[in-house]
């Protein structure tokens, strides 16, 4: 299958592309070896790399950098079966006890589904089956976490992405979890699904292959019955497709990833989500939007005098982020997208050191160019820019006003 | 091991027995793969892709063989047809063969500019004689009704006929001899004015 058939513009679903999915890749031809892959360059710069003290924000500044090989084995497997699995070499992955940056090699998004169509009162309904490494990368709207936009970004220490705290459905779990679910599409305009997640650890390690699990760099969850649900009304009319939908999960961590035992907070994450396309030759509009609010339970870590744990028994986070996108010819793109995070007060959780404040709350925006000389080849121009960062809009603790951290990516993307 | 894991795999024991045993005929798979983007019944209002209905079998299960022997080769065809064509048996091709043909075609009656559409008729009613360009509808019908091999044109998306009709300057359709030799006495303004009438049949 060609990547136009799926794909407005990688990684954006077409009509199309959600039903091939959903589907579980089946439609099409069985290939022999599936495999595909991707490979990035890029140079980033950041409005202000040296603070106050004389110290480097980012390394590589202005620095043209080899960014990320990936692998993709992905397509039918049989007439009801189907997969999605990526592998990623990333060449600034981690930083080593020497502090030096290290290439680090992983399995990525991965995600794989079992499918059977059937009629429900009278009206087409596929029934499916999925395995997962990561919550929402099964999902076929690109207003989830895990192929929301930005779509690609810097993956250099030091840049902090539009959104500076994160809730932890938006890639807290990533390759650190295992969840098996069911879903059914009804008359293409119903989606629904429940599924439950675990560490990917003991049967399921290799989905977190490439992951750390003794220097307490994956998140210790509870059992494998933390829930992940997803509702979803979806209506295509001619060249438009619209999406209304709510999604979320409850997981119940352990304070802390090394000692995963005894009691552990609970995150409950709830949101709410909006599509619109316009699909037409040579005009493209796609946009979205999420509301997403966390509620995090402290039960197992607060602590009032704030010395061990969050000084609130709860704290919540905000996280609003909408973005439109023009496609021309499929070959030159323009996005813009807004991103507001705003959260409790709490000297623990939610105190970076960036600055006194101690409230999560950052404001920022995307404005992206593209260009597509061919379906394989895309160059793009990425500026984030910071209206608020970190709680604050003033001058941070080391020098930084919001709009020093502003960063302009430029990259360059080859699939074959 | 979890009761959750055992449910699972129980469910997938199920879902992968209990679909071998699903047939498919041609309402089905229309409704389950052409519909998402040809719409259901082969009528869509989305100019990206061809309206199917009422198109004539033999027309159909041509082109359809074509796209998954990978002769018809646009770039559109590659895109969307090669990759859904090649799932399909003959049987398969047949059976929506006849499950379009009977369906009610679509009449868009959109004329968006008055002078490219007369002259969009006359060109299709009377060809361009001094030009070899003999009268469209002679093969395809009055109001591009078409029949048996050729193709039914009226009421398809004029973004689409005007793609198509370009398509033939190349040989990505090496099928349709007669076309490759019809394009060569039409410039770009014929082939505006014809979809501009056929899109209003």
């Amino acid at each position: 299958m060609n990547c136009a058939a799926c794909h407005t513009s990688f990684p954006e679903l077409t009509p199309f592309g959600r039903e091939f999915k959903l589907n579980g890749y089946t439609l099409g031809e069985q290939q022999l070896f599936p495999i595909a892959a991707m490979m990035q360059f890029s140079v980033t710069n950041v409005a202000k790399n040296h603070d106050n003290f004389g110290a480097q924000l980012m390394p590589h500044q202005n620095d043209p950098q080899f960014d990320v090989l990936g692998l993709f084995a992905a397509g039918k497997l049989s007439d009801y079966a189907g997969m999605f699995v990526q592998w990623t070499y990333s060449n600034n992955g981690i930083i080593n006890s020497d502090g030096k940056l290290v290439g680090h090699s992983g399995l990525d998004n991965t995600d794989l589904r079992l499918v059977m169509t059937h009629d429900v009162f009278g009206k087409n309904t596929v029934f499916g089956l999925n395995l997962n490494n990561n919550p929402s990368v099964q999902d076929v709207w690109n207003t989830t976490p895990a192929w929301g936009f930005p779509f690609n970004g810097p993956n250099l220490p030091g840049v902090p992405g539009p959104s500076f705290t994160s809730s932890i459905i938006e890639g807290g779990l990533s390759q650190q979890v295992a969840g098996l679910g069911a879903y059914v599409w009804y008359d293409r305009h119903l989606y629904g699904e429940l599924s439950f997640y675990g560490n990917a650890n003991k049967a399921f390690r290799i989905l977190s292959a490439g992951q750390n699990w003794n220097d307490g760099s994956v998140t210790r969850i509870d059992g494998r019955n933390n829930p992940y649900w997803r509702l979803a009304w979806n209506e295509d009319w001619g060249a438009h497709s619209l999406m209304f939908g709510t999604y979320g999960m409850q997981v119940d961590k352990f304070p802390d990833p090394l000692s995963p035992y005894g009691p552990t907070d609970r995150f409950t994450d709830t949101a709410l989500d909006a599509q619109y396309q316009f699909l037409s030759d040579p005009h493209i509009v796609t946009v979205q939007t999420t509301f997403l609010h966390e509620k995090q339970d402290n039960r197992a870590s607060y602590d009032s005098t704030c010395a061990n744990g969050p000084c609130n028994p709860q704290n919540h986070l905000n996280t609003f982020k909408a973005k439109a996108s023009y496609l021309y010819d499929r070959k030159y793109g323009a996005s813009f997208a807004y991103f507001d995070t705003t959260g409790s007060n709490d000297a623990v959780a939610f105190n970076s050191g960036n600055n006194t404040v101690t409230k999560p709350d950052t404001q920022s925006y995307v404005m992206q160019l593209d260009y597509n000389p061919w379906t394989f080849a895309r160059v793009s121009l990425q500026y984030t820019g910071y209206i608020k960062f970190d709680g604050s809009r003033e001058v941070d603790l080391a020098g930084f006003k919001p709009r020093d951290r502003n960063t302009l990516f430029l990259s360059t993307w080859f699939a074959f | 091991m979890n009761y959750r894991i055992l449910l699972s795999l129980g469910l997938i024991s199920l879902a992968v027995v209990s679909s071998a045993f699903a047939a498919e005929s041609g309402a089905k798979l229309e409704s389950q793969l052409c519909s998402v983007c040809h719409g259901r019944g082969g009528t869509t209002s989305s100019e990206l892709f061809p309206q199917l209905a009422g198109q004539p079998a033999p027309y159909f299960i041509a082109q359809m063989k074509a796209f998954r022997d990978k002769s018809r080769s646009e770039e559109n065809a590659q895109r969307f047809m090669w990759g859904i064509s090649s799932r399909l048996s003959d049987q398969d091709i047949e059976q929506l063969a006849s499950f379009y043909e009977t369906k009610t075609p679509a009449h868009l009656g959109k004329i968006s500019d008055q002078v490219k559409y007369d002259l969009g008729k006359d060109i299709f009613t009377k060809g361009h004689l001094d030009k070899g360009v003999p009268p469209c509808m002679a093969c395809h019908g009055e109001r591009g009704e078409g029949k048996e091999s050729t193709p039914r044109l009226g009421g398809q998306h004029e973004v689409y006929l005007k793609r198509q009709l370009k398509v033939f300057y190349g040989n990505e359709r090496p099928a349709a001899v007669v076309m490759h030799e019809v394009v060569k006495g039409l410039s770009e303004n014929d082939i505006e004015a014809i979809a501009q009438y056929l899109q209003a049949q």
